[in-house]
């Protein structure tokens, strides 16, 4: 009989998911759950869990384990674990879960999403409608049909991009630090990054967020860009720099940009202080009318979250019995 | 020699008409000066004075042409419209005064399959909404919005032309699983698509997404009626980028009423050119369809990419030569 934390319930919006996933939990262990973010407050009512369940914005740092002396196990219902110190875990002897593929489609799907409200300018048109006026003017938008689309990282997530970039019929040109070997059968080719900036008139980000991601596109890769070129990113926020994001809108390098994630994305949220200076950088970017955010909401539709629940119960079944799948490891390790 | 192009306010913005005028030096290198006549909105009386003379007039589709327009129109040599559907030309009245009437047969298949995947993935994922709450209030949060997938989901496409055929082929990219139906089936694109032919019923009871790609016929107008929409799976998500007509608006009314259709994605709707200037009852229906939440909208702007526009212009400058030098080509024909 163990006792298990669950925070971020609230960011699922599903809330008899989360009721059936407690149920599946409770015959082993007292469940706790938690609508927010795992809270400096929160530790005291948890100190004796041995397993905690999160999601993307509860830090899991060496702090907060020092002061949860009986935890063994931290499964995190997402695919990104750069919220948790496995460095820190690792000296505790405390297990990491992820979820490795929940939701590529999901992802890739929201990023296409991204892609053709600005292709089309859907935005726009659709609110002209809902204000009464049945008029095209202005609204001349692009076709997807024969663009080259550059597609960063080819994980689960990127070769999902890959599949629906092809049916659009779009060239698609890749880059990974590991590429597949099976590249041509899957239809694409892999290029240098200076390539895939020069030759893309779309870009769309599906890199996990690593010290050699961090800042990855920066204002030297925005220079290399094609003048107009649409940036996509549904990955992590850390992997653009503001500053670059801003300099390749305001000069027009970048004709638009569509964001599931922004680095410093908390800022932006409630009761969040931060740098008046990021914030007002962020608050620039916001309101830019080429630039359509979505608040890290790339993960979410009704079949990933079921995907996600079961993902997580596995974990937490694999560890109770000994048996640890999905176990989270830094990147380039095997 | 005159040539009017009326409603190019539609089709051709700021340098698409450079464009087309700069096309049109080949036609006048063969047949002479031509002035061209740019007319904003469909033709009306009042037009007449002013291209009653006309050799020939490029329309679009909220132009109608039958006996009556022809009639004031002496010397008018061919008809062109720059749409691939010409349901709003009376082809037997231009017949019996033996005037050719062109069309574009394909310049945006791409481009309409495109926003009509626009439309569903911007549905599925709530991304007109959210974007626009993010912007207008600087704030990064959870809006509620819980979308759904497209893969795995089954699409059921009406219409296996060329418009349909490329919205098999982006469905096939996404991962759906294609149901199609159309009254000719063409069993050639089964070797290159993944997809299977069906009759409307199973279409109807299969899909949990379907989109329409028929042309707007006789047999077509309406097709999406009460009875079809109370076949159809609860919570389909029903798109239209055809012709209005196709979708009855009652039935769509009540089908979204009834939570039978969860949303609609449309790019045109039955009776839009009433929009404009009148305000009847269908003019009401229409707009309280439009305020609907689960309803989004946009302004039959289906073909109205730069590319599309160029590739259809490139179309209409080889229409009016080829029907100035009497022998038209991309004759629309009645459907058989």
């Amino acid at each position: 009989m163990g006792k298990i934390a669950v925070f971020e319930t609230d960011v699922w919006q599903s809330p008899e998911l989360i009721d059936d996933m407690k149920k599946k939990l409770e015959p082993q262990n007292t469940v706790v759950l938690f609508k927010d973010v795992l809270k400096e407050g929160d530790l005291d009512k948890i100190r004796d869990i041995e397993t905690l369940i999160v999601f993307i914005k509860s830090k899991v740092t060496k702090e907060v384990i020092s002061k949860l002396p009986k935890l063994k196990f931290v499964a995190t219902m997402s695919t990104g674990f750069d919220h948790i110190d496995l460095a820190a875990c690792r000296e505790r002897n405390i297990m990491v879960s992820n979820v490795p593929s929940y939701g590529e489609n999901s992802v890739a799907e929201h990023a296409f999403a991204l892609i053709v409200t600005i292709a089309r300018k859907l935005s726009e048109a659709v609110a002209r409608v809902k204000n009464g006026k049945f008029e095209t003017k202005g609204l001349c938008g692009f076709d997807l049909k024969d663009k080259t689309i550059g597609v960063i990282g080819t994980g689960h997530i990127g070769l999902f991009s890959i599949k629906i970039a092809q049916g659009y019929s779009m060239k698609v040109i890749a880059y990974d630090a590991f590429p597949r070997k099976d590249a041509k059968e899957l239809g694409f080719e892999y290029a240098s990054l200076d390539d895939l900036y020069q030759q893309s008139d779309i870009i769309t980000i599906h890199v996990p967020l690593l010290p050699s991601t961090k800042h990855m596109i920066n204002q030297g890769s925005v220079e290399k860009m094609k003048k107009g070129v649409v940036l996509i990113n549904t990955s992590r926020g850390g992997v653009v720099d503001n500053d670059a994001l801003l300099y390749g809108l305001e000069n027009r390098i970048i004709g638009a940009a569509g964001l599931d994630v922004l680095d410093n994305e908390e800022c932006l949220m409630e009761g969040n202080k931060c740098d008046p200076k990021i914030s007002e950088k962020l608050k620039r970017l916001v309101a830019m009318k080429n630039v359509y955010i979505t608040p890290h909401n790339a993960f979410n539709t009704k079949e990933a979250i079921g995907r996600i629940i079961e993902t997580t119960l596995q974990n937490v079944k694999g560890f109770a019995e000994n048996k640890l799948v999905n176990i989270a490891k830094p990147a380039g390790a095997k | 020699m005159k040539i009017a192009f009326f409603e190019h306010e539609r089709w051709a913005e700021g340098d698409f008409l450079s464009h087309i005028r700069e096309g049109m030096k080949e036609f006048e290198k063969k047949f002479g000066n031509a002035e061209l006549i740019f007319i904003e909105g469909p033709l009306k009386l009042e037009h007449y004075k002013k291209i009653n003379d006309c050799g020939q007039i490029v329309v679009s589709v909220n132009c109608k042409i039958n006996e009556e327009v022809l009639k004031n129109l002496p010397n008018l040599k061919a008809v062109s419209t720059i749409s691939t559907g010409f349901d709003h030309i009376n082809l037997d009245d231009c017949k019996k005064r033996n005037i050719p009437v062109s069309y574009v047969p394909s310049y945006g298949e791409n481009s309409v399959a495109e926003l009509a995947f626009g439309l569903l993935n911007s549905i599925s994922r709530g991304i007109a909404k959210d974007s626009e709450y993010t912007r207008s209030n600087g704030r990064f949060e959870h809006s509620g919005t819980v979308g759904f997938d497209l893969a795995g989901k089954t699409i059921g496409v009406l219409g296996t032309g060329r418009i349909g055929r490329f919205a098999i082929k982006i469905a096939n990219g996404y991962g759906m699983n294609v149901v199609a139906y159309d009254a000719f089936p063409n069993p050639k694109l089964l070797d290159e698509l993944k997809f299977k032919y069906v009759d409307l019923d199973t279409l109807f009871r299969t899909s949990d997404i379907i989109t329409v790609h028929v042309p707007l016929l006789k047999e077509t107008k309406h097709m999406i009626n009460k009875d079809a929409i109370k076949k159809m799976k609860h919570g389909i998500v029903l798109i239209n980028t055809s012709r209005g007509p196709v979708i009855n608006n009652e039935a769509l009314l009540e089908g979204l009423e009834s939570g039978i259709i969860n949303s609609a994605g449309l790019d045109v709707i039955d009776n839009e050119e009433m929009l404009k200037n009148e305000d009847n009852d269908e003019v009401k229906l229409i707009r309280k369809i439009i305020a609907m939440k689960n309803v989004f909208m946009t302004p039959h702007n289906g073909f109205n990419t730069a590319e599309a526009i160029k590739r259809r212009m490139d179309v209409i400058v080889q229409n009016l030569m080829a029907a100035q030098s009497n022998s038209p080509i991309n004759i629309a024909k009645p459907f058989p």
